[in-house]
């Protein structure tokens, strides 16, 4: 894959918490947790709560979607292994048509919300999301959901026609 | 190696059921769960009847003194080998799921009592506002 730096894509509302800092950090070695989030960036309590939750010895980066375009596209991370979270496929979709290359998106938690239907045991998608989904695998990125290392990892797709 | 966890009431169910909705299945941890109707030696029997004598073992239990930790030392009277730990926590119980050495745990578990906000300053964070390393 690229040699931007990016080694693990995850959508996962909760962003940094047990299952990232404990399991899924270590699983993909990763020396940098870079959250894309235009709205936790202006948001203090959130960045305090992220800055905690970072396992030791790990870079952490938050930026905005524009912010983290930039940067990775001019080969900021090349040679880092860089774990990116979103809370939602919007983030990535503004990442894709910035002109970022994802290896591949895995989905962890999303949670219920009004409109949306469950697919699985901890993800739940709104038709926006599906619509971002959707758009992101027709630019042939592959879409898994696995919550945590030890579970098998599903094609989204596969979960969707039930 | 394996670990029977217990302690008063459920929590050391619920401990293994925490660490499994962040670390996945464990499969070398067995609870036992002591309620207001048992006695020691029913808490012993229990510990009997999870133990597996192929397998190196340690019993954990929630604090020093306590129905728990007394069967322990009753069960540590006929298996001296095994081992008896106080102070069950998810801090303690995650990474012995994950394959960390008794003693490496124990280490992480007194250190993962902290004051949280002293954590913060020690990490190197960038954003947009700030250039990064």
């Amino acid at each position: 894959m690229g040699s931007n730096g990016i080694k693990h894509v995850r959508v996962d509302e909760r962003l940094i918490h047990g299952q990232v800092a404990t399991m899924w950090t270590n699983t993909i070695k990763a020396t940098r947790i870079m959250i894309v989030d235009d709205a936790v960036v202006k948001n203090d309590m959130e960045k305090i709560a992220l800055k905690t939750a970072v396992p030791a010895g790990v870079k952490l980066s938050i930026l905005t979607v524009k912010g983290a375009a930039n940067n990775i596209n001019s080969d900021k991370y090349a040679g880092q292994q860089v774990f990116l979270i979103v809370k939602s496929p919007q983030a990535l979709r503004g990442l894709v048509d910035a002109g970022v290359e994802l290896p591949q998106i895995n989905v962890g938690n999303m949670s219920t919300k009004a409109g949306s239907r469950q697919i699985k045991k901890s993800v739940s998608v709104t038709d926006e999301n599906l619509e971002d989904f959707d758009y992101l695998s027709k630019k042939g990125i592959k879409i898994t959901a696995q919550m945590v290392p030890s579970e098998d990892a599903v094609e989204f797709a596969n979960l969707l026609k039930k | 190696m394996d670990y029977i966890i217990a302690a008063h009431g459920r929590y050391a169910q619920e401990v293994k059921n925490s660490c499994q909705m962040i670390t996945g299945q464990t499969t070398n941890i067995y609870a036992v769960t002591f309620t207001e109707e048992m006695g020691v030696t029913d808490v012993l029997d229990a510990y009997t009847a999870v133990y597996s004598p192929i397998n190196e073992t340690a019993i954990i239990v929630d604090i020093v003194g306590g129905t728990p930790c007394n069967a322990a030392q009753m069960f540590r009277a006929k298996h001296p080998e095994v081992k008896v730990v106080s102070g069950l926590s998810l801090g303690l119980i995650i990474p012995l799921s994950l394959g960390e050495s008794l003693e490496g745990a124990m280490l992480g578990a007194k250190e993962n009592i902290q004051f949280v906000e002293q954590k913060v300053n020690k990490t190197t964070v960038s954003d947009d506002g700030e250039e990064e390393d």
